[in-house]
Order: structure tokens, then C-alpha cells, then sequence
């Protein structure tokens, strides 16, 4: 896709009317030097590199080293990133001012500092957990000295004075007295833990149970733990051993507890105090990790970009053919002809970067490959031709829709989407996105965002369009407004309009004149509005339907006389447009002859309207020779010669069809036969010559490669058999679609009508209930309704309905209109550029 | 704040749109526009033609004092989108005069 710095884009602006003419060029590179002159080519951004080393695998190239190196770095950046997400720092990428590649000494900085700073967070973070675990073990220490309080104020009664110590150590041999594990267990374990203890013991132990009420944090993962205290009391060593077992296998923590309650105190103030250490500890820690990598933090997207750069230029390096004899590095790539001179300029500034003495330099080599397509777009243009290459990029040279998409495009959307006052709101949102576009183009929004950012000149031009349409249409929100002055006045008498609910005005009496621009208000009232409106934009859109279609088959004109190809304006182009002008373009005469031949005021009976017969009836008859019969006064003809006039296009234009079938291919053949004696041998050879400082001469032979991509020329090698099979279906298609395109663009009339009506019903099951409440609470109906009003509006009609719109509009070009001429079988020029390295779309 | 700046600025066109639409509205109701008969709260059968005449000039003036009272409505919330975007510009001024060094990283 063409973007915005795209090649030459601070150059004189060009016509995307043609893709730009293409050089394929030879360099060769001063190893020293390689390196600056990639990375100055890289600023540049106008060389697409062709692979020279397509049959060598990634792992024998020569610059592997250095991309594995880039890779580390990457990955040494992106743990780093990582650790700051964590901190809650979000690490933005440039968006401009990019850094200059590095050379390959400074990474060598770089790579120690990175390794520094990965090494010390590393570092940072093992200490972290070390230190968190400690924190967590005296944390629950805290928890079951607390706890076993009233677990021991319980048992007060036993004799425990005899028994200093918790019997998890130093187990005394002390019959007839009670002894107890405490500790800490997770809170979903300690039911098992119990029954299980339950068990073992035949019921001959007592367990007590407490939950943890603070929030304790797992040392590795940070999350949240739920844990409960437990007491044990039993008899007995042989007891004592079971159920220390137990407890290790439900990976509970057991902690010394001295069963007097001032021992109990003094160890709940030894752990506190130690806990106040460790708190100290810890913030310090913490600290140093931010300070690490708030240091970090301001460099790091600037290592990125530099390391994306130097990784880039690597690449590139290893598209290229090394020559170890005379030590210089051979590449090749398409270069668009008018920055040539820019490339030597690169070119040179790589060279006398390093004070080479041997200049670089290229060759602009003979080809018959077949080229990228480069469009040179600006900020305008670049929508447009985002819609075009959707469909498919333009082969080389070829004629490019993009250009007349800018026009043809909000165009086609209006007719649909009329109305001047959602036409404003599309046309404001857009206004708003390219006067503010320098802010908003360094917005991170997201890739949707983007898409609507990237096509806000089409949205403005759009919003432009339909209130043009919508003015023609006499539509806003539904309503007209009466600008010129109705041209119908009331011809009836005062009794006549009392005594009937509906008059009928008759257009010979009641009419002062025409309105004289878009629709008179009047039809507003009229019931047979949606009758009359039907009409008129039925054939409206066949129309416009048909002059877009000849349109794009003259565009077709274009690509021959471009290409040389003479006779196929005689031979396919003449009896296409043939075709759809006597059937189609005769159907669009008879619209307009109808509308000027029949007038309620002329004194001819069948000039009368209740004369005036059915364009499609006739269209069919003409076609099938039919006849229809005439009303009592009427003519059935429209003018004298309608019937012999109707048969001479319709043998004509049938005649064309077997003009289109066989034209092509006999020429072909006719050609053929009368080419010099034996096919020639094409071989794409270029030997060359060139004489280095060291005397050596190198000599360089390209082999043709196949032209199975070759447009242009394909018919050169193509067999008779596959050329007619070809030219037979074409011939089907064209004439099959010039009918079902022509029925294809009757949807500019339906979308036209669904969004005048869906329009008209937000008004009246919406707005006008507010219109019609009644007293002083009506004001503040009237308030939340017209709110509700709005929403629906922006809504429905403006999103949805505008996204409908925008989706035929696009169909109506992609189908109907590029089927006409446009092949579409080029591949885009992507040229090695920084910025398409460094600019990439976040997906939020 | 309880809203947004996106929000803030989403309010303040639907107001605006809201207090100039209503606005125009009013105008046309009170020259008694044809087109917006239909808008009106009127029955459908009226014993005589001065009756109709007489309700329909009531109505329109009715729903023409509603459409502008709505409107002033709408201003309030003009002025209290007005006033919040304001706001939310002077706090990020302040913010930004401090420069990143008076800024608070998050542990």
C-alpha cells in the first residue's frame, strides 16, 4: 500500500493516471561502504531489492551473524518492555524523528548496555522473589502467633505449662499430656487436610481452624492468596509423626509456637520487627528496579528503532551476490526512473562516509521482467487508491481507476445516500479529521481509527457530495424546503377542497413553470410521491449506470494505444462499445426522448402523458420482436422510424458479438503467420564487461526468467487453443455482464429510496412524538425524545446506512466499472524503507 | 469529572446540533410551515374549516414555544460541555507545565 513518505513523496506531485516508469538497476557496493550506502538507501526509501540469493537458505547467508545479533537485542528489548508493562509504563514506539542507523561499532554499546540492564532486572527480580518469600513465611508466622490466641485461652484448663515448645521439634516425651502442631494451610486444601488428619488418627486429634484475613501475595506470581491457620492437638510421639507427614504432603506451613501467651508476645514482636525490616528492604529494592528501568524507559524506544534499522540494512545485505574475488557486493532492485538520481546521491553519501576512495555505483540494466506498480500519492489520493488496490494493483503501466475514483467514487455514494442534513454530518466528521489531521495523525487509536483516519478526505468528499444530492433531492431529514417557490398552485374552489379528502392537480393547469433546480417541495404532499420518485431515480441510476460503463470501456482505449496494440481498439473496444451503446445507450435516449416528447400541455392527443409508454416494455419488445397495441388515440411508436431504427442496433449489435468472439484471435493468428520464419529465440542475456581496480575483469550472464507473469507479451507464447477458449469466455462475460451490470446499478435507486424512507420513519415514529405531547411537560418530552431522534440518526442512518452505501459504491467500482477494462495483475513496489520497518499499526 | 473528554466533546455537538436544529424548528413552526403540518397534534376531521384554522394556528404556536424551550435546554448543555472541556483543558496544562520529572511512577 502506498503510504504517506512513500517514495519521491516530497517531490513535485505526478499524476497517478499511470504507475511510474520503473528502472531495474545493478549496484556495486564497496564492502566497507555497504553498509552506510544501504542504511542512506534506507532513508531514502526508493529501491525494492530483488533476492540475488533466492537458492541460498536463510542459515548460509552471509550477514547471518549480524541479523541473529539484532534478534537478540530485539529480544533483550522487548523483556525489557515487558518488565515496564509491568511497572504500568507503557513503552510508546517513535512516531517521528527517528534515530540514524547506527554504525556497527556503536552497537557494540548498545549491546552492552542492554545486557546490563537485562542482567540487573534479572537479578532485581530473583532477589524480589527471594525477598517476597521470606516476607510471606514471617507474614504467616504473624498470622499463627495472632490466631492460636483463643485456640489456647480454649485449652486452658489442660496442663500445657509442662510443655514449653510446640512438639514440631524437640518432641519431650511427656505422657498424659496434650501436644500441637500450628501452621498455615490454603484455604481450598484444609477440608481434605482435616479429614485426612481425621483419619490417620482414628478421630483421637482435635483440629481448630481460622481464616487469614489479610491478603497474602505469591512470591513468583503476584497473585493473591487465600490461606487459613490451623492448630492440631494430639497424643502421643508416634501420633506426632503421622501428622507432620500429613502436613507436608498438603503443603502446609508449620511454624514454632510457644504455647504461653508472653512467650507468644515476644515472638509476635521479634517477627514484627523483622517484618519492618524486610519492609525496608524490599522499597529499597523496588526503588532500584524503578530507577533501572526508568532509565531504560527513555532510551528504550530509540534502541528500537536503531535496532529495527540495523537489522533492516542486514537483511538487505544479504539479498545481495558477494563477490569474494574482487570484493564487492552485486545487487539489484527497481528503482522508480525520476529517483535515480537520488539513489546515486545516497549512493555517494555512503561512499564518503567511511572516506572510500572506490565509488559505488549502478547500472541501469535492459529487462524484459515485468516491474512493481508504484503510484506516487499524497495525502488525498492515497484513500482513493487504497480502495483501488483492495481489488487488485494495476499492472505496470496500466491504466489506474484511482484517478477518477476520487470523483466517481463520493459520486456514486451520494446518489445513494442524499440528504443534506446527514450529508452535513458525514461531511463535518470528516472536516474535523483533515483540518485536525496533524494531531490526530499521531494518535494511537487503533486499527480501526486508522481506517477511518486514512480515508477521511473520502469521507469529507463524501459528506460533500451528499449534501449536493440531497439538495437535488429536496431531502433533509426527511423534509423539503421550499427555496424557489413551489411552481404548483391550488386551481380548486373553496367548496371543491372542503368536500374532498384528496384533489388531484392537474399539471396542464396547475403548473407555473418548473422548479428550477432538484425536486419542487410540493411532491412532499403528493401521495404518489414514492410512485414519482421511483421513476425518476430508476432512471437515474441507468443513467449513471451506463455512462459509467462506457466509460470504463473507453478507458480501455487508453491501455491499447499505451501499449501498442492498435488493432484491438478495431477489434475489441469498437464493437463493445458498440454493443452497449445500441442496446443500453438507445434505452437512456428513449428515456430523455420521453421525457421531452410527452407534455400535459401539447394539443397532439398522443403526446398526452396516458400516452406515453413503458421504456422497459418497449426495450423488451424491441428485443423480441414484438408489437403492443395502442390506447384509443395513442401511437405506439415514440417517433416514425422507432421500429426500423430498433432493428437495425439490435442486428448491428448483435453482430458485434461474434465481432468480439473471433476479431482477437484471428488476428493473433494472421499475425503469426506471418511472422519471420521460425520462432526467435528470446534470451534475456546481458553480458557485461566491467573492470574493477584490481584488473579483474568480471563477466555477469542472466538467464531469462520464465514470463508466466508476463501481461504484456503473454500472448506470444500463449497456443491458438487456450487463445480462443480465452477470448470465448471473455466474450461471455463481457456480454452476459453489460446486462446484469446494466440491472446491477439499479441499487443506487434502492438504497436511494430505503434511505429517504428509513429517514421519514425516524421522523415520524420518532421526532414527531415528541412534537405532539401536549403543556409544559411536552417541553421536556420534546427534550429526551429529540435526543433519542439524534442518536438514532447518527446511528442508523449516518453509520449503518452510510457503511451500506459506501459498500455498493465500492461493488458498483471494483465490478462494474473495472470489469470493463482494468486486469489488475501487477504486485506493489515495496521499496526497503525505514519508516515501513519503524511505523507499524498497533492492534489494541 | 464524571465524563470524559471524548465524551465531553460528543455532548457538546449533540447539543449544539440539538439547540440549532430545535431553534430552526421553532422558526418554522411560528411562520406556520406546510411542510411540518403533518408534526402537528391535530384530529383528523374538524367541523368547519374555521375550526381547523383556529386549532391549527394554536398548535402551531404551541409546539413552536415547546421547540424553543427545548432548545434553551440544549444551550444549558452546551455551556456545561463548554465549561467541562474547559476544565479538562487547564488540567492538563498544569499537568504538562510540571514536565516529567514531578511525575509519579506507579510501583
Amino acid at each position: 500500500m502506498s503510504k504517506w513518505w512513500s517514495c519521491g513523496s516530497n517531490q513535485e506531485s505526478n499524476s497517478i493516471f499511470r504507475s511510474e516508469v520503473m528502472s531495474l538497476v545493478q549496484m556495486y557496493l564497496q564492502p566497507e561502504a555497504a553498509y552506510d550506502t544501504i542504511a542512506a538507501l534506507g532513508e531514502v526509501g526508493c529501491v525494492q531489492f530483488r533476492d540475488l540469493n533466492a537458492k541460498i537458505n536463510a542459515q548460509q547467508r552471509k550477514f547471518i551473524g549480524e541479523v541473529r545479533r539484532c534478534d537478540e537485542l530485539e529480544r533483550r528489548i522487548r523483556y525489557v518492555t515487558a518488565e515496564l508493562n509491568k511497572e504500568g509504563h507503557k513503552v510508546l514506539d517513535l512516531m517521528d524523528d527517528f534515530p540514524p542507523a547506527p554504525q556497527p561499532r556503536e552497537i557494540i554499546d548498545l549491546e552492552l548496555h542492554l545486557e546490563k540492564t537485562e542482567t540487573e532486572i534479572l537479578e532485581l527480580a530473583a532477589n524480589n522473589v527471594n525477598l517476597q518469600t521470606s516476607y510471606l513465611e514471617l507474614s504467616e508466622m504473624i498470622q499463627v502467633l495472632e490466631r492460636t490466641d483463643q485456640f489456647f485461652s480454649d485449652q486452658e484448663s489442660h496442663n500445657f505449662d509442662l510443655n514449653k515448645m510446640g512438639t514440631h521439634r524437640d518432641p519431650e516425651k511427656s505422657n498424659g499430656h496434650l501436644g500441637f502442631v500450628a501452621g498455615v494451610i490454603s484455604r481450598e486444601r484444609e477440608y481434605a487436610f482435616e479429614r485426612m488428619l481425621w483419619r490417620i488418627s482414628r478421630g483421637n486429634v482435635f483440629v481448630r481452624r481460622c481464616d487469614v484475613d489479610v491478603a497474602l501475595t505469591d512470591p513468583k506470581t503476584g497473585n493473591v492468596l487465600h490461606k487459613s491457620v490451623f492448630v492440631v492437638f494430639f497424643q502421643g510421639d508416634q501420633l506426632q509423626a503421622r501428622i507432620r507427614k500429613v502436613c507436608t504432603g498438603f503443603h502446609a506451613h508449620m511454624y514454632p509456637c510457644p504455647s504461653s501467651h508472653s512467650e507468644r508476645q515476644e515472638m509476635v514482636k521479634n517477627v514484627r520487627t523483622r517484618l519492618e525490616d524486610l519492609q525496608v528492604i524490599i522499597n529499597q529494592t523496588s526503588d532500584h528496579r524503578t530507577c533501572v528501568l526508568q532509565a531504560a524507559l527513555k532510551q528504550l524506544p530509540t534502541w528500537s528503532a536503531m535496532v529495527k534499522k540495523m537489522k533492516g540494512i542486514y537483511h538487505t545485505l544479504n539479498l545481495f551476490n558477494v563477490d569474494l574475488g574482487s570484493k564487492c557486493l552485486i545487487g539489484e532492485g527497481w528503482v522508480p526512473k525520476r529517483e535515480l538520481e537520488l539513489v546515486e546521491v545516497a549512493l555517494a553519501a555512503g561512499s564518503a562516509s567511511v572516506g572510500s576512495t572506490v565509488p559505488s555505483f549502478i547500472n541501469v540494466l535492459d529487462t524484459k521482467k515485468e516491474p512493481p506498480t508504484h503510484f506516487r500519492t499524497n495525502k488525498f489520493t492515497r484513500g482513493f487508491q487504497n480502495l483501488i488496490d483492495a481489488y487488485g494493483i494495476a499492472g505496470y503501466r496500466e491504466v489506474n481507476p484511482g484517478l477518477y475514483t476520487c470523483i466517481t467514487f463520493p459520486f456514486l455514494f451520494a446518489v445513494m445516500f442524499g440528504d443534506m442534513g446527514h450529508g452535513t454530518i458525514l461531511f463535518l466528521l470528516g472536516l474535523w479529521m483533515v483540518i485536525d489531521e496533524k494531531r490526530l495523525s499521531k494518535k494511537r487509536g487503533g486499527e480501526i481509527w486508522n481506517i477511518f483516519f486514512a480515508g477521511r478526505y473520502i469521507i469529507m468528499l463524501m459528506g460533500l457530495f451528499a449534501m449536493y444530492t440531497g439538495f437535488h433531492y429536496n431531502d433533509i431529514f426527511s423534509k423539503s424546503i421550499n427555496v424557489f417557490g413551489t411552481r404548483w398552485v391550488n386551481v380548486y374552489n373553496r367548496t371543491t377542497v372542503l368536500t374532498n379528502p384528496t384533489l388531484q392537480l392537474n399539471p396542464s393547469v396547475a403548473t407555473r413553470g418548473v422548479y428550477p433546480m432538484g425536486i419542487d417541495p410540493i411532491w412532499q404532499s403528493a401521495s404518489n410521491k414514492i410512485i414519482f420518485l421511483n421513476t425518476y431515480k430508476m432512471k437515474l441510476s441507468i443513467i449513471f449506470g451506463v455512462l459509467h460503463m462506457v466509460f470504463g470501456v473507453c478507458m480501455s482505449v487508453e491501455n491499447f494505444v499505451f501499449f501498442k496494440k492498435y488493432a484491438y481498439i478495431i477489434l475489441q473496444f469498437v464493437p463493445q462499445v458498440l454493443f452497449l451503446l445500441l442496446m443500453f445507450g438507445y434505452m437512456c435516449f428513449m428515456m430523455f426522448y420521453k421525457w421531452v416528447k410527452y407534455s400535459p400541455t401539447t394539443d397532439v392527443e398522443a403526446d398526452t402523458p396516458g400516452c406515453a409508454p413503458s421504456v422497459l416494455i418497449m426495450f423488451i419488445d424491441m428485443v423480441l420482436f414484438k408489437t403492443e397495441t395502442a390506447l384509443p388515440g395513442c401511437d405506439v411508436n415514440m417517433f416514425p422510424i422507432q421500429k426500423n431504427l430498433e432493428m437495425i442496433f439490435l442486428v448491428v449489435a448483435l453482430l458485434c458479438i461474434p465481432w468480439i468472439l473471433l476479431g482477437k484471435p484471428l488476428y493473433i493468428k494472421y499475425q503469426r503467420r506471418n511472422r519471420p520464419a521460425g520462432p526467435v529465440e528470446e534470451v534475456d542475456e546481458i553480458v557485461e564487461k566491467i573492470e574493477v581496480t584490481t584488473g579483474k575483469e568480471i563477466i555477469i550472464t542472466e538467464v531469462a526468467e520464465a514470463h508466466e507473469s508476463g501481461g504484456h507479451s503473454e500472448e506470444d507464447d500463449e497456443p491458438m487453443s487456450e487463445i480462443w477458449i480465452h477470448q470465448a469466455i471473455h466474450t461471455i462475460e463481457y456480454i452476459l455482464s453489460t446486462i446484469s451490470h446494466t440491472a446491477s446499478y439499479l441499487r443506487l435507486w434502492a438504497l436511494s429510496l430505503a434511505h429517504a424512507q428509513l429517514s421519514e420513519v425516524l421522523w415520524t415514529m420518532v421526532l414527531a412524538m415528541g412534537l405532539q405531547m401536549n403543556g409544559y411537560v411536552g417541553a421536556i418530552g420534546l427534550f429526551f425524545i429529540f435526543a433519542v431522534w439524534e442518536f438514532f440518526t447518527i446511528a442508523i442512518m449516518v453509520m449503518m446506512e452510510g457503511l451500506s452505501a459506501f459498500l455498493h459504491t465500492l461493488r458498483l467500482h471494483w465490478v462494474e466499472f473495472m470489469s470493463k477494462f482494468y486486469v489488475g495483475n501487477g504486485y506493489p513496489f515495496t521499496p526497503f524503507s525505514f519508516k515501513d520497518i519503524l511505523i507499524v499499526v498497533e492492534d489494541d | 469529572m464524571f465524563c470524559g473528554r471524548k465524551c465531553c466533546l460528543f455532548c457538546l455537538f449533540m447539543s449544539a446540533w440539538g439547540f440549532l436544529m430545535l431553534n430552526l424548528l421553532g422558526i418554522f413552526f411560528y411562520v406556520q410551515s406546510l411542510m411540518l403540518l403533518e408534526s402537528l397534534p391535530l384530529p383528523h376531521h374538524f367541523p368547519s374549516q374555521e375550526a381547523f384554522k383556529e386549532q391549527a394556528d394554536e398548535a402551531y404556536q404551541d409546539v413552536s414555544t415547546r421547540c424553543f424551550v427545548a432548545a434553551v435546554f440544549y444551550l444549558g448543555f452546551v455551556f456545561i460541555a463548554i465549561v467541562a472541556i474547559r476544565r479538562d483543558n487547564k488540567r492538563r496544562k498544569r499537568l504538562y507545565k510540571r514536565g516529567p520529572g514531578h511525575l509519579r511512577f506507579r510501583r
